[in-house]
C-alpha cells in the first residue's frame, strides 16, 4: 500500500525500504509455508514411510532407514506362489463388473436422456438414490442370498453383484455424457433407414468413446479396490482377488515382513494410480455432477 | 413431473407422433416407443432389483427369525416376531456402536473431511502453481490407493514403540504412544480423514473456483473485508457443493469397515465398534445371522437416510 506513494528515484536508491518490502513479503509468506510444510508432511510421510519400507528388504514395523535399497522385496512378491493368480482374480472381478454395468448403463441411458416419459425424472432419482446404498449395510442379506443359490465362493455371481452395485453410478455417467451429444447426429441415420437402436450402437456409441471408457475406469478401479464383497462371499485361495490375498499376508505376516508388504501394497495400488490419470481426476467427481452451481 | 412427449428436435417428433397427436390410442411409432423404454430400462432395473432389492425383502423377514449360521437354527429358522430388535435395541453393544459410528462420523466425516477439506482448499487456493501441484498430487495420491492398503500404511505409521510416529515424536521427547490402543478412535478418525480430504478439497476447491471474481470484486468495492467476502459471497454460493459434499462424506464414512477392520478391529474393548465392524462380529464371529441381519437394517435405515437428502440435494441437477 505504501509502496504506491514511493517515487521510483527513492525506491532505486532506498536500500532500507527495499529490504524492508521484502522482510515484509517473507513474514507475510512464512505462515504460508510452515502450513505448507505441515501439511505436506502429513500427507507425505506416510507415504514415504511404504516407499522406503518396500526398498528396505529388512524392513519391519519398526522405522529405519534402510542401509541399502533393494528390489528384493518386490522380486519376493511377485515370484512367491499365487500373485499372478490373485492379480488375474481382481482383473476378472474389476473388469468383469466394469464391463456388465458399463452394458446395463449404456441401455438405460437411451432413453433416459432420448425420451421424456411419465417417471423419466423419479427414475433418475431412484438412480442418485441407490448409488448411495452402501455394500457394508447389505452384506449379510447378501451372504443369504448368495448361500440359497448355491453361489458362495463363486467368481461369476460374485462379479454379476459387483456390476449391480457398479450400475447406479455407471447409468448416472453414461446419460449425462449421451446428453452432450447431439441428437441430429442419429437421427439422420433414421433417414437411411436404421432404427433407433441401430443409430445408437453404430453411431452414438462410438461418438462417445471417451465417456464410456473412463466410466468404466472408474468402475475397474472400486472393483480393484473392492474388499469387503470377495472377502465374504469368496473363500477359496484360488478365486480370491489380489485385495483379500494382500489381507492374508497381512495378517500371516504383516509385522514381520514388513518390507514384502510394502512392495506387495506398492504394486497393488499402480493399476488404480495409473488409471486415476487415463480418467481425468473424475473419481468421486461423477458423484458430484452440478454440485457447482449455485 | 408429468411430461408430454416432447422429443429433442422437430425431425425426431415428426418420426416418433407421425404428426397425429390428436388422434386418441397410441400409434405404431409411438407403442415402438414405449416398447423400447421398457426394454431399454427394464433390463437394467430388473437386474438391480434382483440383486440388491430382493436380498434387501428377504433380509426384513431374516430379521424376524432367529436365524443361525451353524447350529439347529440354521436348518429350521423360526419365527421370532421382534425379538432381534428388541434385544439390539437393549444390548448396550449396539448403543455402544452407534455411538462408536458417530464419533467417527463427528470427527471423520464433518470435522477431519469437509471442514479441513474446505480450509485445505482455501490454502490451496493461495498457492503457487508449484506448491499446488505438490501438495495436491501427495493428497490425491492418499486418496486413489486402495483402503486396505491405507490401513497397512498406518497400522506401521503409527505401530508402537517405534514406527515413524513414534520415532518423530521420540525425537521432541515424547511417546511412545500405544495410538491404536490408547487413541483408539482418533487414530481412525485422522487416518480416515487422510484418505478421504482429497474428495472434500477437490469438490469444495472447484466449487470456490467457480464463484464470479465480478461478484468477487463488487463485494470489495462495497467495503466487505475477507471475512466478509467468505461470509456474505462465497459460502451462499457453494453451499450446495459443501451440501453434496457433506452427505456423501457422512454416508461412505457411516458405511466405512475395511479401515476399521484392519487396524482396530473394533476395540479396545468396543471402543471403535462401529455398526458395520459390529455387524460382521455378530454375523460371521458369532454366526448369529437373525441378530446381525437387524444390525445391518438399522444401518440400512441411517444410510438410506443419508442417500435421500443427498438425492433431494442432486435432485434441481435432475434434466
Amino acid at each position: 500500500m505504501t509502496a504506491e506513494v514511493v517515487l521510483p528515484s527513492a525506491r532505486l536508491g532506498d536500500r532500507r525500504s527495499l529490504w524492508s518490502r521484502q522482510a515484509r513479503a517473507a513474514r507475510r509468506s512464512l505462515p504460508k509455508a510452515v502450513i505448507f510444510t505441515v501439511a505436506f508432511a502429513f500427507f507425505a510421510l506416510p507415504l514415504f514411510l511404504l516407499v522406503i519400507d518396500a526398498f528396505n528388504s529388512s524392513a519391519t514395523v519398526s522405522f529405519s532407514l534402510p542401509s541399502n535399497l533393494t528390489f528384493s522385496n518386490f522380486t519376493n512378491v511377485v515370484t512367491q506362489g499365487g500373485f499372478g493368480t490373485a492379480a488375474l482374480n481382481g482383473f476378472i472381478l474389476s473388469a468383469g463388473s466394469g464391463a456388465v454395468a458399463l452394458v446395463l448403463a449404456a441401455l438405460a441411458a437411451y432413453p433416459l436422456s432420448r425420451f421424456r416419459f411419465k417417471g423419466r425424472v423419479g427414475y433418475l432419482l431412484a438412480v442418485l438414490f441407490v448409488t448411495g446404498v452402501p455394500v457394508t449395510a447389505l452384506i449379510v442379506p447378501l451372504f443369504e442370498f448368495f448361500r440359497t443359490f448355491g453361489w458362495l465362493d463363486e467368481v461369476v455371481p460374485v462379479m454379476l453383484l459387483m456390476a449391480a452395485f457398479a450400475t447406479p453410478i455407471s447409468i448416472w455417467l453414461v446419460k449425462t455424457f449421451l446428453d452432450n451429444v447431439d441428437p441430429a447426429l442419429e437421427e439422420s441415420t433414421w433417414v437411411d433407414g436404421a432404427s433407433r437402436v441401430q443409430g445408437y450402437v453404430r453411431v452414438v456409441l462410438p461418438l462417445m468413446s471417451t465417456g464410456l471408457l473412463v466410466a468404466f475406469l472408474l468402475d475397474f478401479i472400486s472393483g480393484w479396490a473392492n474388499f469387503y464383497i470377495p472377502f465374504i462371499l469368496l473363500s477359496s485361495s484360488s478365486k480370491l482377488p489380489i485385495a483379500v490375498t494382500i489381507y492374508q499376508f497381512f495378517g500371516s505376516f504383516g509385522s514381520v515382513e514388513y518390507g514384502r508388504l510394502a512392495a506387495f501394497s506398492i504394486l497393488y495400488s499402480i493399476p488404480p494410480a495409473v488409471l486415476y490419470v487415463f480418467t481425468g481426476g473424475r473419481l468421486g467427481g461423477s458423484f458430484t455432477t452440478g454440485a457447482f452451481k449455485g | 413431473m408429468v411430461e408430454v412427449a416432447v422429443e429433442t428436435s422437430p425431425l425426431a417428433a415428426m418420426a416418433a407422433s407421425g404428426g397425429t397427436r390428436s388422434r386418441p390410442g397410441p400409434s405404431p411409432q409411438q407403442r415402438r416407443r414405449r416398447v423400447l423404454i421398457l426394454v431399454m430400462l427394464g433390463i437394467p432395473t430388473a437386474y438391480m432389483l434382483f440383486f440388491l432389492g430382493v436380498p434387501t425383502g428377504r433380509a426384513v423377514y431374516t430379521s424376524l427369525t432367529n436365524y443361525a449360521l451353524t447350529g439347529p437354527q440354521a436348518a429350521h429358522p423360526q419365527f421370532t416376531g421382534v425379538q432381534n430388535y428388541v434385544n439390539l435395541f437393549t444390548s448396550g453393544q449396539f448403543w455402544q456402536g452407534l455411538k462408536a459410528s458417530l464419533e467417527y462420523l463427528g470427527g471423520s466425516a464433518v470435522v477431519g473431511q469437509v471442514v479441513a477439506g474446505f480450509l485445505m482448499a482455501l490454502f490451496v487456493e493461495r498457492l503457487g502453481k508449484v506448491a499446488r501441484s505438490v501438495l495436491l498430487s501427495v493428497v490425491v495420491l492418499a486418496w486413489i490407493i486402495p483402503e486396505i492398503v491405507v490401513a497397512f500404511i498406518w497400522s506401521g505409521f503409527l505401530s508402537v514403540p517405534s514406527g515413524l510416529a513414534n520415532t518423530l515424536l521420540g525425537y521432541v521427547g515424547v511417546g511412545p504412544v500405544s495410538f491404536l490402543f490408547k487413541y483408539a478412535m482418533p487414530s481412525l478418525i485422522v487416518a480416515n480423514a487422510w484418505r478421504g480430504m482429497a474428495f472434500s478439497i477437490l469438490v469444495l476447491g472447484a466449487a470456490l473456483q467457480a464463484v464470479p471474481v465480478e461478484v468477487v470484486e463488487s463485494a470489495k468495492l462495497d467495503g466487505a473485508g475477507e471475512w466478509g467476502v467468505m461470509r456474505f459471497v462465497k459460502l451462499p454460493l457453494i453451499r450446495s457443493a459443501v451440501a453434496t459434499v457433506l452427505a456423501l462424506t457422512t454416508l461412505w464414512t457411516l458405511s466405512d469397515f475395511t479401515l476399521i477392520f484392519v487396524l482396530t478391529a473394533g476395540g479396545p474393548g468396543n471402543a471403535t465398534d462401529v455398526l458395520p465392524v459390529y455387524t460382521y462380529q455378530q454375523s460371521f464371529s458369532f454366526y448369529e445371522l437373525g441378530f446381525g441381519t437387524a444390525i445391518s437394517l438399522v444401518l440400512l435405515v441411517l444410510a438410506c437416510a443419508l442417500a435421500y437428502f443427498y438425492m433431494r440435494l442432486a435432485a434441481k441437477d435432475v434434466r
